[in-house]
């Protein structure tokens, strides 16, 4: 090896670092419409958090087993609803069914919780529950699409895409939006997709449905066996040769796609070192749950999430499946649950200790919850008209609760959050304005929110 | 006016029950429910309000009487049966929606509307914002692009030898009222690929280069361009293109990703109607309407009439949703759109829920055209997951086959039939009976049932393995129906007259729509109508797009959208002239090939820089545009530069590992190939107008890192090492090959200092080292802008 080589490589990536890199915003890279991200004004007021993490639930967990106690289904267990079911439903239901879980309260504030979440329901005191979030699609698929786009009628960005675009990445050398083993069913990647937004702010997706974890890589972030070395020396070649063969100075274009290849170099090295847990306390992977069975692999997805959030990801989604338990309820909630109580009560402990917790909106729900009605003898359908959903962190209030559903759990009854006023919600708690976080496409503006959305202030610290 | 109708009825009702109110009358609205209406209602019901919700305005007594969407909102005298009150009881609906006002307040309104719901407000808001934007009719009438297409005249060539055919006159026109010179030229080397890309999407081989640059004659670049328009390759590429607007995909998408595993017959319908050069008219009633055409003698001609109307099927739909009303809607919605985007540059689909904010199209419009794909078959059936409809594709051979093994099962099965005779028989001769016992089976021998089952199973194989007819997505007519409006594209409340099929009115003033028959959909009566040469749109629309495919940059900048809010472009008239053009040569894509690339416009350099301040994107035409590789040309050159790629033609979908062209890869909606995303083609599950072009770091980790990259890169490298041992040759020769033209003496100087610097950072033998070095080197290249854009 010529050490000569390795100096003057060395010395030329530290030059690109210092001169060519300083102040390069991720945006800069972008040409074309890409122009127009920086055309937004976001934040339009000073946010309450910086960045989300959001846990999602891929299958639809039921809020009557889980988060929202409902003692009068317990008394009316295999008595018929005594009101009318909806017009359209995905399965046939029958009478009441109460919960096979204990529910118990928890803290200062006193949050019924389900035996399912009791390492969650020790942080009842920093959590906002919302008890009435409801859509309108009773299949996973429209509500997957409509709880991440806004919509299940058309094609149109994630609420992810929408925040990268409005905020842009807190680290240059990283994406601005990572969504963790995703389902690649049910809408797939247009639940973390950009539609008409610019490419850049799609998500990068890291592994798909119950991906193992262990070896999750960002796809071509592995060299193949070339050294640092030849990179750098492959970018002083290409930088000479562009600007050889083109005019000087390069134009903008080639000019922004050679920085590309400057950030795709340093994005190379900070990604594995992002994706390696062993730099962890074996402490910390106690905490997640990491390596412990059924903790293991959500476990590293959340401290994964943590990382990501600690190192500038502006929307980190973290995907567990597959709770749609129309049958086998009790066994397969009480191990579904098994999965994630431990990593998520985790999550929340890391982040408070490192000072993350204030400005990181920890966001726990699902595409819908579930009929308090039988689907067999243990069973639930989907239900799209009632669920919860869970904050944390940044901005919200502590050991609240928001809205009520019906008391069986059905209908979502008083201070209704439709799926716009939750994304309203979120905007505004990342200090985006949801009525001008607009983008011009196919001759009109469009929004996350469509024509719709009212900002649930009542919830915010 | 659907909607006036209904307003006026309702309107005779509260006059006819209103007798002059009484002061005290008068005093409980103006105290107790104006300030309620006031303070809780008007930001959504109003005039004032930014967008008037559910159609109702409370701030007037007209609002108020006339109601909204779903009906009045007042019964006078019968609270019970006004829907203001169960609103305000949360019941049929919840209003306000942030909370339930008191019962007191309740019990107020009750009251009002027991007393006669008097409104002594004479204010009447006369506009009607509850229907959103209002097109002015002048606007609407001078829009420049709904004018009738009149070739316009080309300008004079005087005192100028540069132009060499119309385009080039009127470019040179525009150029010359800024005083602005044409970039020159570009040189040989530059243009064969940048055809060879344009046409087929491969770079050229280095022997058509070298044949190219030896041909002196005036007609050199002439005779490259019909070699490649001649070449099969061309559908691939302008197939390609096309699918681009039909939202072309292999799987589903939607809410149920299912595998759609007749896509690709349309698929190649498409490439091989582009190859044998289908008139644009042709091209776009079979994919409408093809199925409603006389039936050919040719089979397969028969078959591709069918084919072509899958670019109506193949779009997402929501397969799950249980509401199959608003599944069926939905369908008819993305056609709409898809079609209106792609063929007339216009987005209807704008107009389901309101008529449209910017264009000349309203619901009425919209319902219109729905009617038409409601009257067309889409789905096959709507089962819990419903499926789309697939025809069967003519073939008497196949006919044939299945008629003969149908044969071959009833000789089967008659052979069966005997054997059980034989064998009851037998039953009743060997036990003495005389009627059978009521299962007989039961009771044979052994050696009979087993031969029985086993022949039974046979048969059964034997059914399974009948032959079956080739399957297409595609079409068909259904009961004809006209739609009625849909209040807010809500399939819940919809008005009560349907609106008599048809295109929107301010188009059918442009050109008159044929009848359509009672009994039939109107998709024939569409395509004719899109395809009339008296409608200018669809020409236009497609002239812009083949230029903006030759330039990187359509004339008129926003393709699928030639709406009022298109501004009248810069090179109307040029436009103009291509779209005549594209009519006068009877729909011949190819021969608007020719006549842009044998323009001097087309065969400028992109390299000039001389305006690119006063005009960066190059609006005027002062050079042409360097264009980045969309993926499907550069997975396909990288392919081609390792001498790799698999050249054969259609068929079904294949995946990323094979080497197959990029456009016969499949196109999975839900989980898209990252190669795809990365580079720009983001989302197939709608209309894509043009291509984005950004640049980001995945793009580079490709590029640098990807295992095609790095496979394809130590072929070519290994091939040259190969090939000399002349370092000096090899990246002289390895340049050439790459990039399709000779690298400057710098260019080798620079390579040679990165192959000896490469050589001594690498770990290994010689020869491993060597093999190294000039992988790297050659993946540098591929990375370079050289070898990803066209010049």
């Amino acid at each position: 090896m010529s050490a000569n080589g390795v100096c003057r490589a060395r010395r030329q990536f530290l030059r690109n670092t210092n001169i060519g890199l300083a102040g390069l915003a991720l945006s800069d890279l972008l040409s074309r419409e890409a122009t127009a991200a920086n055309g937004t004004s976001a934040p339009h007021f000073a946010p309450r958090a910086k960045r989300v993490i959001f846990l999602f639930m891929h299958g639809g967990p039921s809020h009557v087993d889980t988060f929202d106690y409902k003692p009068e289904l317990e008394l009316r267990d295999g008595m018929p609803l005594p009101f009318e079911k909806p017009r359209i439903q995905f399965a046939r239901t029958g009478d009441l069914l109460k919960s096979p879980w204990t529910f118990r309260q928890y803290g200062q504030s006193g949050r019924w919780v389900s035996d399912l979440f009791t390492n969650v329901g020790q942080h009842c005191d920093d959590i906002t529950f919302i008890h009435s979030l409801h859509g309108s699609n009773e299949a996973h698929g429209g509500a997957l699409l409509k709880i991440h786009t806004g919509t299940d009628t058309f094609v149109r960005p994630s609420m992810g895409s929408w925040i990268s675009y409005g905020l842009g990445s807190e680290n240059e050398n990283l994406p601005s939006f990572v969504t963790i083993n995703p389902t690649l069913g049910h809408g797939g990647v247009r639940n973390f997709g950009s539609a008409f937004l610019p490419p850049i702010h799609q998500a990068t997706r890291i592994g798909r449905t119950r991906a193992s974890m262990k070896n999750a890589k960002i796809a071509n972030t592995d060299s193949r066996g070339t050294s640092p070395e030849l990179q750098q020396l492959q970018l002083d070649l290409m930088r000479s040769l562009e600007y050889q063969s083109n005019e000087s100075p390069l134009d903008r274009d080639l000019d922004a796609r050679l920085q590309s290849f400057e950030l795709a170099f340093r994005m190379q090295r900070e990604a594995p070192d992002l994706m390696d847990l062993s730099s962890e306390t074996a402490e910390t992977l106690k905490l997640y749950g990491i390596d412990d069975g059924p903790t293991d692999n959500f476990g590293r997805e959340c401290l994964l999430a943590r990382r990501m959030s600690e190192a500038g990801v502006r929307f980190v989604q973290a995907t567990h499946n597959y709770w749609d338990q129309h049958n086998k309820l009790k066994q397969k909630h009480s191990e579904l649950a098994a999965e994630v109580d431990r990593p998520i009560a985790g999550l929340l402990t890391d982040l408070k200790r490192r000072g993350l917790f204030e400005d990181t909106l920890v966001i726990w729900g699902a595409e819908f919850g579930r009929t308090p009605t039988a689907q067999g003898k243990d069973g639930r359908d989907h239900n799209p008209h009632a669920f919860t959903y869970w904050m944390a962190g940044g901005g919200v209030k502590r050991g609240f609760r928001y809205g009520e559903s019906d008391e069986f759990g059905f209908y979502a009854s008083h201070d209704k959050v439709h799926v716009h006023d939750f994304h309203a919600t979120v905007l505004h708690l990342l200090g985006i304005d949801h009525e001008r976080l607009t983008y011009r496409y196919g001759g009109r503006d469009f929004r996350l929110t469509d024509v719709e959305g009212r900002v649930i202030d009542d919830l915010f610290a | 006016m659907v909607r006036l109708a209904v307003v006026s009825s309702t309107l005779c009702v509260v006059t006819a029950t209103g007798n002059d109110p009484t002061s005290d009358e008068v005093e409980f609205f103006e105290s107790r429910i104006r300030p309620v209406l006031h303070e809780h209602c008007f930001s959504c019901h109003s005039a004032q309000a930014k967008l008037v919700r559910g159609g109702l305005l409370l701030d007037s007594a007209v609002g108020l009487s006339n109601g909204g969407d779903t009906g009045p909102a007042v019964v006078p005298g019968k609270p019970n049966e006004s829907l203001l009150i169960s609103a305000l009881r949360h019941e049929a609906m919840e209003m306000p929606p942030d909370g339930r006002l008191s019962d007191a307040i309740i019990h107020d309104f009750k009251r009002w509307i027991s007393m006669g719901a008097v409104d002594p407000r004479d204010d009447d808001p006369a506009s009607d914002k509850s229907r959103m934007g209002r097109i002015s009719p002048e606007a609407s009438r001078d829009h420049w692009a709904f004018q009738p297409l009149t070739a316009p005249v080309v300008p004079p060539n005087e005192n100028q030898t540069w132009a060499q055919n119309p385009i080039d006159s009127f470019v040179w026109e525009t150029l010359s009222r800024k005083n602005w010179a044409p970039a020159e030229q570009a040189d040989k080397y530059t243009l064969i690929r940048r055809a060879t890309f344009d046409l087929i999407g491969l770079p050229p081989t280095r022997q058509e280069i070298e044949s190219f640059l030896a041909d002196d004659s005036p007609t050199a670049f002439q005779r490259v361009i019909e070699r490649l328009l001649a070449s099969p390759h061309y559908g691939e590429r302008w197939g390609r293109h096309w699918l681009d607007l039909v939202r072309y995909a292999d799987t589903n998408g939607a809410d149920e990703n299912h595998n759609m595993p007749n896509a690709w017959r349309y698929r190649d319908w498409v490439i091989r109607s582009l190859n044998r050069d289908l008139p644009l008219t042709d091209f776009i009633t079979q994919q409408l309407a093809g199925d409603l055409l006389p039936v050919p003698d040719d089979e397969e001609q028969a078959g591709d009439l069918i084919t072509a109307t899958g670019m109506l099927v193949v779009g997402p739909k929501m397969l799950a949703e249980q509401d199959k009303e608003k599944m069926r809607i939905d369908i008819i919605d993305e056609q709409i759109d898809t079609v209106s985007r792609t063929m007339l540059g216009m987005t209807i689909a704008c107009a389901r829920c309101h008529d449209h904010k910017f264009d000349p199209i309203t619901t009425e419009d919209y319902y219109a055209l729905a009617g038409i794909f409601a009257s067309t078959r889409t789905m096959e059936n709507e089962e819990f997951v419903s499926k789309w409809m697939e025809r069967p594709l003519p073939s008497s051979r196949i006919s044939l086959r299945i008629e003969q093994h149908r044969k071959k099962v009833a000789k089967e099965q008659e052979h069966l039939d005997q054997m059980v005779e034989r064998a009851n028989e037998q039953l009743l001769r060997s036990e003495n009976r005389t009627d059978l016992p009521k299962v007989p089976e039961k009771h044979y021998d052994e050696q009979t049932k087993k031969t029985i089952e086993a022949l039974k199973a046979s048969i059964d194989k034997l059914k399974k393995a009948t032959p079956k007819h080739h399957m297409a997505m595609a079409v068909e007519e259904k009961k004809a129906t006209d739609l009625p409006v849909h209040i807010r594209g809500n399939h819940l409340t919809k008005t009560e007259t349907p609106i008599p099929r048809g295109v929107p009115t301010r188009l059918n003033q442009v050109a008159p729509l044929g009848k359509i028959a009672k009994s039939a959909s109107g998709r024939l009566e569409l395509a004719r109508w899109l395809t009339s040469s008296s409608q200018p749109l669809t020409a236009r629309v497609m002239a812009n797009r083949l230029w903006m495919w030759h330039f990187g940059q359509p004339l008129m900048r926003s393709p699928s959208n030639f709406g009022l809010q298109a501004s009248r472009p810069l090179h109307k008239d040029l436009l103009d002239w291509l779209a005549a053009e594209l009519l006068r040569s009877d729909g011949s894509l190819k021969q608007i090939h020719r006549r842009i690339m044998l323009s001097r416009t087309y065969q400028m350099s992109s390299r000039c820089q001389s305006h690119s301040q006063q005009d960066p994107t190059n609006e005027f035409l002062w050079r042409q545009n360097r264009r980045r590789l969309e993926v499907e040309p550069l997975r396909d050159a990288i392919l081609c530069a390792g001498d790799a790629m698999d050249r054969r033609f259609e068929g079904a979908p294949v995946n990323d590992g094979t080497a197959r062209r990029t456009v016969y890869l499949s196109i999975n909606r839900a989980a898209l190939n990252e190669l795809f995303s990365t580079f720009d083609y983001v989302e197939p599950a709608n209309h894509i107008e043009q291509r984005p072009v950004t640049t980001v770091p995945g793009q580079a980790l490709y590029l640098l890192n990807s295992q095609l990259v790095h496979q394809q890169a130590q072929r070519i490298a290994d091939k040259f090492i190969e090939s000399t041992s002349n370092p000096h040759d090899r990246s002289e020769r390895l340049w050439m090959h790459l990039n399709g033209r000779r690298p400057s003496k710098q260019d080798i100087q620079r390579m040679s200092q990165f192959i000896h610097e490469a050589v001594a950072l690498a770990e290994g033998d010689a020869r491993v080292k060597e093999r190294t070095a000039w992988a790297s080197l050659c993946r540098t290249l591929i990375a370079g802008s050289g070898f990803c854009y066209v010049r």
